[in-house]
């Protein structure tokens, strides 16, 4: 166990440390920054150099590596190439409405997709069974941009229930957590339907109706705690797909995250900013699957169990 | 919306069948083959011809008329037209990148199952990092630092899912290695490459075309959605996703400029889903 837990870390860190040397190398191998931001033509070469001394770019290659290590450890990642803010501050001020999007999309999701699933597995083969699979196949090919502009057109152009895009009220919050929650609601009801469907079918629930007990019992002794296990091995996913899912809403509904800030980054070419976002979601989905990992660990007795 | 879907791949006991929407699927993808293929021939203006004398007409069954059977944009372009390229440039992104990535994935996946040792450990410690990244997030990474120009686009497209390929690959070749028919293979001294390609590979392959289906639809919707965020395709050239984009401002009064592009992306990924899905229960019944 300590063993696997161990492996499990160095490998983490191992990923770590591959994602922040690559952003590095992608950054100074696609030239200077310098050059992409000001018009070489026509900016007096004193004025080039006077931002490739502040930006640290005059220095040699491993000094360069060696001052974005330690700029990490400190937790600085350069200043915007725009408006010459620190980075970490302009993400970090972004950070919360991100996470009240995903936090709201995560319990919408789970509450749609865990009793859809759930009953589809028991009533397999009937239209409840059916009909989640539908909507879960076309949600698969409607994606966060589609579903949105359709929530749109029906909610603040038909219904005129909701305003279309921005933020501050609740209303606000509601078609985007709807387009993020409905398409992994659905994933999660497929996901769902086939973890009880795979323990319906193994000899311990046999055993339990066998000795009598009520199938109400059977399913929330039996049936509902075993599916569980390989749905926690699929958490991992659901966040990488949640912040790809959420950089997409953001943008349809305006929504100031920093899913948005990463797109007005890219897009403008605020390079400091965009590794910065990088490195954060990276870190995040890293850190994520560690922790599925472990606690896939925690609850498989197979690993659990192992001696070192 | 209403349809059916066909028995999933759990219920693969049961004998194929024919369903219609199979047909019906396998009819859209046909259509916009089509499409795609004889754009030039089939579009009666071209993709960037402005009018703007007549600005937004609707389509010819709600009021407009023949001149635009599908209305026009808000630059008096015909949306008919610009659809019927959309669907070429679409297409023709989504199958190359596509290909490239099974390619690519695949090859790696080979030479780590060949060299086995350091090769294999960095091949595989890549293929982590990349499952670990969500490939939008990559991909914007990727566009950031390099710009948006179409080749890089494409390639860029063809890098998603390449691990899923790798990964698959390698399992398959080190499973078939064990098999009688590599070793005899070995023992006649046939050179690695022609082992892998002549005998390994079409045992592999079944497995590889299932990947395929499933990737195939994912690419039709990155290149969408980078394209709709402004970062894929770029104006003058359109693109599904880029006509969307083009459409969000219009949404109000003008419904059929987000419906045209939408509808063709949503039919197009369903369709191959389901066909990716049927063709997938077939192999899976053929293997057992």
């Amino acid at each position: 166990m300590t063993r696997f837990v161990l492996t499990k870390i160095v490998r983490a860190l191992l990923s770590a440390w591959l994602v922040v040397t690559i952003t590095f190398v992608v950054l100074r191998v696609t030239g200077d920054p310098v050059q992409s931001l000001l018009p070489v033509e026509t900016t007096p070469p004193e004025i080039i150099d006077y931002y490739r001394r502040l930006w640290g770019l005059d220095q040699p290659l491993w000094q360069q590596y060696l001052g974005y290590l330690q700029g990490l450890a400190n937790g600085t990642l350069g200043r915007s190439f725009a408006d010459g803010r620190d980075a970490v501050g302009i993400i970090a001020e972004r950070i919360p409405k991100t996470l009240v999007l995903m936090g709201w999309t995560l319990a919408v999701m789970l509450a749609l997709g865990l009793p859809a699933g759930i009953a589809a597995a028991l009533r397999r083969g009937t239209w409840v069974d059916r009909a989640v699979m539908a909507t879960a196949v076309a949600g698969h090919s409607l994606p966060g941009y589609l579903l949105g502009i359709l929530l749109i057109w029906l909610f603040a152009v038909e219904l005129r229930w909701l305003p279309s895009s921005g933020h501050g009220t609740w209303a606000h919050l509601v078609m985007p957590v709807l387009t993020l929650a409905l398409y992994h609601g659905a994933v999660v009801a497929r996901f769902t339907r086939a973890a009880v469907l795979e323990i319906l079918g193994q000899p311990h629930v046999l055993a339990a109706r066998a000795q009598g007990w009520r199938e109400a019992a059977v399913i929330r002794r039996d049936v509902l705690p075993n599916a569980a296990i390989p749905l926690v091995t699929v958490v991992g996913f659901f966040v990488g797909g949640l912040i790809g899912g959420s950089i997409i809403v953001e943008w349809i509904f305006a929504w100031p995250g920093i899913g948005r800030l990463l797109i007005t980054s890219v897009a403008g070419r605020d390079l400091a900013i965009v590794q910065a976002l990088v490195l954060l979601f990276a870190v995040t989905m890293i850190v994520t699957n560690l922790l599925v990992d472990l606690a896939y660990a925690l609850l498989n007795p197979k690993i659990r169990l192992l001696r070192d | 919306m209403r349809f059916s879907i066909p028995k999933s791949a759990s219920s693969a006991t049961e004998a194929p069948r024919r369903s219609p929407v199979l047909l019906i699927a396998a009819l859209w993808l046909a259509i916009m083959a089509v499409a795609g293929l004889a754009a030039p021939w089939l579009a009666p203006y071209g993709y960037a011809d402005q009018d703007l004398m007549a600005r937004l007409r609707p389509p010819a069954l709600v009021g407009g008329d023949a001149a635009h059977w599908l209305g026009t944009d808000h630059l008096g372009r015909d949306v008919l037209s610009r659809v019927i390229y959309a669907i070429r440039v679409s297409m023709a992104v989504a199958l190359v990148g596509a290909l490239i990535g099974a390619v690519f994935g695949t090859f790696l996946g080979f030479l780590a199952a060949h060299a086995r040792g350091v090769v294999e450990e960095s091949i595989m410690a890549l293929v982590d990092v990349q499952a670990a990244l969500p490939f939008l997030i990559f991909a914007l990474l990727v566009i950031a630092f390099f710009g948006n120009d179409l080749v890089l686009f494409v390639l860029l497209v063809g890098l998603h899912g390449w691990e899923r390929y790798a990964r698959l690959a390698r399992g398959l070749v080190l499973d078939a290695k064990t098999k009688g028919y590599a070793e005899a293979a070995r023992a006649m001294g046939l050179a690695p490459w022609r082992i892998y390609l002549v005998h390994v590979g079409p045992n592999v392959a079944s497995a590889m075309i299932v990947q395929f289906t499933l990737n195939l639809p994912e690419t039709i919707l990155l290149e969408a959605g980078l394209s709709f965020l402004g970062l894929g395709i770029q104006p003058p050239l359109t693109s599904l996703g880029l006509m969307l984009n083009d459409s969000r401002n219009y949404i109000v009064l003008h419904w059929w400029l987000p419906t045209v592009p939408g509808a063709a992306i949503f039919l197009t990924t369903l369709s191959v889903s389901l066909l990716g899905d049927a063709l997938r229960d077939r192999l899976d019944r053929a293997l057992r």
